[in-house]
């Protein structure tokens, strides 16, 4: 794997979430002081990548479930590997009827989530099918279809911006910590487990992958200020997709732009499909290698599939979709805090194991 | 070869999969698209309905129900047409004055809930016959539509004030601003004229605004250009830029604000024999006038209307910008400054100044 599309592909994975979940959940997560509990994620986000790329460049040429694997045994890493797959099951789910909902609310009101998921899941399933290689040099694609839409459609809201809708700046008891909206916001995290399932030698170093965290703390920042800055945070807390909006109040007489909000929808849904498909990879290897390893890889993924689409279909409105959120908040936080520093343990052991 | 031409096949029984998705889809031919929503009251019912349909052939056509809800009404109009309503194109809200009075909020709520309806539109109310000027038309010229009455890249001057259906939702929602909506009639030539500017509370109209003191409002909101300002004698400038700095204080009593505003200013007409310090003192004293006797009715309808909340986000905690409108407001001491600087008087030198250049000065 090659480092730049490595990093791209971190950078949209990362995006996704961005562009979905998170704004709406930061928003809701505090009313003052936004800026306080974003930073505090990707101090934490930059701590877990630490232990995370140190487990990995501690077993050169080896993915996370080998190292937990080799100094563990074969049960206990699929132990520690359940709450894992739950959380990326339930994500799975939560953002391809996220996405289908968003589609269908936006550009297709009269075609049923059925259809749109069921192509959104196509779609997932062709990248999954294709391997993450495939995905990493598509990245480099994506960034330069899709990058250009979002950031037209960030700054050119800043014609409607009320600066002063950003105070109160200072929340001196971190209310946030006490909701589990924020809690709900750490699937952003979610972006950089790819980097230990892939069996590699080239090394990706933590400065380099700080840097981009740099770029996309950047980036959750604006999604969050500015629907803030346009709206005020007592009218934004109403709405479901914060960023959207901001881009609907634009108006400019330019007839390809007359109506933003559907390249913003686009560009999101086009993140969406590559962090759905990834994930579905990260989640196939995981069963292949610890529980099935004499079945074929793509029989598994299509089974997957298929398992995910239909329950999308079950899911009967927006209402669960924001109970199952709170639930795997745990499980996110296990499977991008807990994870990585158990990896990081094993991989210490692994190389005492080596050595001695 | 053979897995080619299979693979072929695949992509082309995908392709008919998604074709037969557009089964429900009606043409473009087969839509009405109107512009202007009117939501007047309703002789037996809560709202009623107008909406402002163009055609191709540059006139307008008008469709009309009652009901309980709009959604309603235009569920009722959808009924009795020959096409389906489509909202997507609805630039403006003409709400009949009278249920501005009683309280915009459910009309504003249904505009931004409505995924059809564009939140860019803007809100007018009509101060006037409610149904002469739904029903206005002037002779069929295509390029000219109701929306571009308010269009800051069209026929927008400062004189007008004008609110998107977002932010007079934001309005309806915050603790710092109140919103002031535009009043129209139906004009003679013109599709609409301006008659002033709604203050509103809350969601309800609670005073008016006439022309002048609407441009002083969107002075004071820093929307100032091409603003015109007639003064006494003939005389008029022009409103190059405007600087506006606010002093804020907080005391035990409640908040003062002093604002400075500087504007800078051209001269476009102008009686011989009257210099420029003159036009600065004559325009200060009668803008400083102005000013304050705007203010002073603004507050007698305790409206915060010119977002002086938004102001004073800075130095308050959460709990006294929840409090602004009922408790600080009222109490605030408000006061203008305002001062005039005449930049240039466009193709002429200003001759005052240099006396020695006045040897050959014709005095009119």
């Amino acid at each position: 794997m090659n480092k730049i599309p490595t990093l791209s592909l971190f950078v949209l994975l990362h995006l996704a979430s961005i562009f979905a979940i998170f704004p709406e959940r930061m928003i809701a997560a505090t009313s003052k002081g936004h800026w306080m509990a974003i930073t505090l994620l990707f101090a934490v986000e930059l701590g877990v990548l630490w232990f995370y790329l140190k487990a990995l460049s501690l077993a050169p040429g080896k993915t996370v479930i080998d190292i937990c694997r080799e100094t563990m045994g074969a049960w206990i890493t699929r132990l520690i590997m359940l709450p894992f797959m739950t959380f990326l099951l339930i994500e799975l789910l939560l953002l391809t009827y996220y996405q289908a909902v968003e589609i269908k609310a936006v550009l297709l009101q009269r075609t049923p989530v059925a259809a749109i998921s069921a192509l959104f899941v196509l779609l997932c399933l062709y990248g999954a099918w294709k391997g993450l290689v495939v995905m990493v040099r598509a990245s480099m694609g994506w960034i330069f279809l899709f990058m250009p839409f979002i950031l037209f459609s960030m700054f050119i809201s800043i014609k409607n911006f009320r600066f002063h809708y950003i105070f109160p700046l200072w929340d001196a008891d971190l209310s946030f910590l006490f909701r589990s909206d924020f809690y709900v916001g750490t699937v952003i995290f979610a972006g950089f487990l790819f980097l230990g399932m892939t069996a590699t030698k080239t090394k990706i170093g933590f400065g380099k992958t700080a840097a981009a965290v740099g770029i996309i703390y950047m980036f959750a920042m604006a999604s969050v200020y500015i629907p803030l800055l346009i709206f005020g945070q007592e009218t934004v807390l109403h709405l479901q997709y914060p960023m959207l909006m901001a881009s609907d109040t634009v108006d400019l007489e330019w007839v390809v732009f007359d109506w933003l909000p559907s390249f913003y929808v686009v560009s999101s849904s086009g993140l969406g499909v590559i962090k759905v498909s990834v994930l579905l990879w990260i989640l196939v290897a995981i069963l292949q290698q610890l529980f099935a390893p004499i079945l074929d890889r793509r029989w598994i993924l299509s089974v997957v599939s298929v398992l995910l689409y239909l329950a999308c279909q079950w899911m009967p409105n927006s209402g669960t979709l924001n109970s199952y959120l709170y639930v795997n908040s745990y499980f996110c936080l296990y499977a991008t805090i807990g994870f990585p520093i158990i990896a990081y343990f094993a991989a210490r052991q692994h190389r005492k194991k080596v050595s001695g | 070869m053979r897995r080619g031409l299979l693979l072929k096949g695949i992509v082309m029984f995908i392709i008919t999969l998604l074709l037969s998705g557009c089964w429900d889809t009606k043409d473009i031919n087969k839509e009405y698209l109107p512009a202007v929503m009117g939501i007047g009251k309703g002789k037996t019912e809560k709202y009623r309905i107008i909406l402002q349909v163009p055609n191709a052939s540059g006139r307008t056509q008008f469709l009309e129900k009652e009901a309980k809800s709009i959604t309603k009404a235009i569920d009722l109009i959808q009924t009795d047409a020959e096409k389906k309503i489509v909202l997507v194109h609805l630039r403006l809200l003409l709400i009949e004055k009278e249920l501005a009075e009683q309280g915009i909020d459910n009309i504003v709520d249904f505009a931004v809930r409505a995924n059809d309806i564009s939140i860019k539109g803007m809100v007018a109310v009509v101060d006037g016959d409610f149904e002469k000027t739904l029903y206005h038309e002037i002779s069929p010229t295509p390029e000219v539509s109701s929306y571009d009455f308010f269009n800051e890249e069209a026929g927008w001057t400062p004189n007008q004030s004008i609110i998107r259906i977002w932010e007079a939702y934001r309005s309806l929602n915050s603790y710092s601003e109140e919103m002031a909506i535009p009043m129209l009639k139906n004009g003679e030539h013109t599709l609409f004229v301006f008659k002033g500017t709604a203050v509103m509370k809350e969601d309800r109209m609670i005073g008016t605004l006439d022309q002048e003191e609407t441009l002083l409002y969107n002075l004071f909101k820093g929307r100032y250009t091409g603003g015109t300002i007639e003064l006494a004698r003939n005389t008029s400038v022009l409103i190059e830029n405007a600087n506006i700095k606010h002093h804020r204080e907080w005391s035990e009593k409640g908040p003062s604000l002093t604002s400075d505003i500087t504007l800078n200013v051209v001269i476009t007409e102008s009686p011989k024999g009257v210099n420029n310090t003159q036009i600065e003192k004559e325009m200060r004293e009668q803008l400083n006038r102005k000013f304050n006797e705007t203010l002073a009715k603004i507050k007698g309808y305790r409206s915060d209307v010119l977002g002086i909340g938004l102001l004073y986000r800075p130095l308050l905690s959460e709990g006294d910008i929840t409090a602004w409108k009922s408790q600080w407001f009222p109490a605030l001491k408000q006061r203008i400054n305002v001062e005039v600087n005449v930049l240039n008087e466009i193709y002429f030198k200003n001759t005052d100044q240099d006396q020695n250049q006045g040897g050959m000065l014709k005095s009119r």
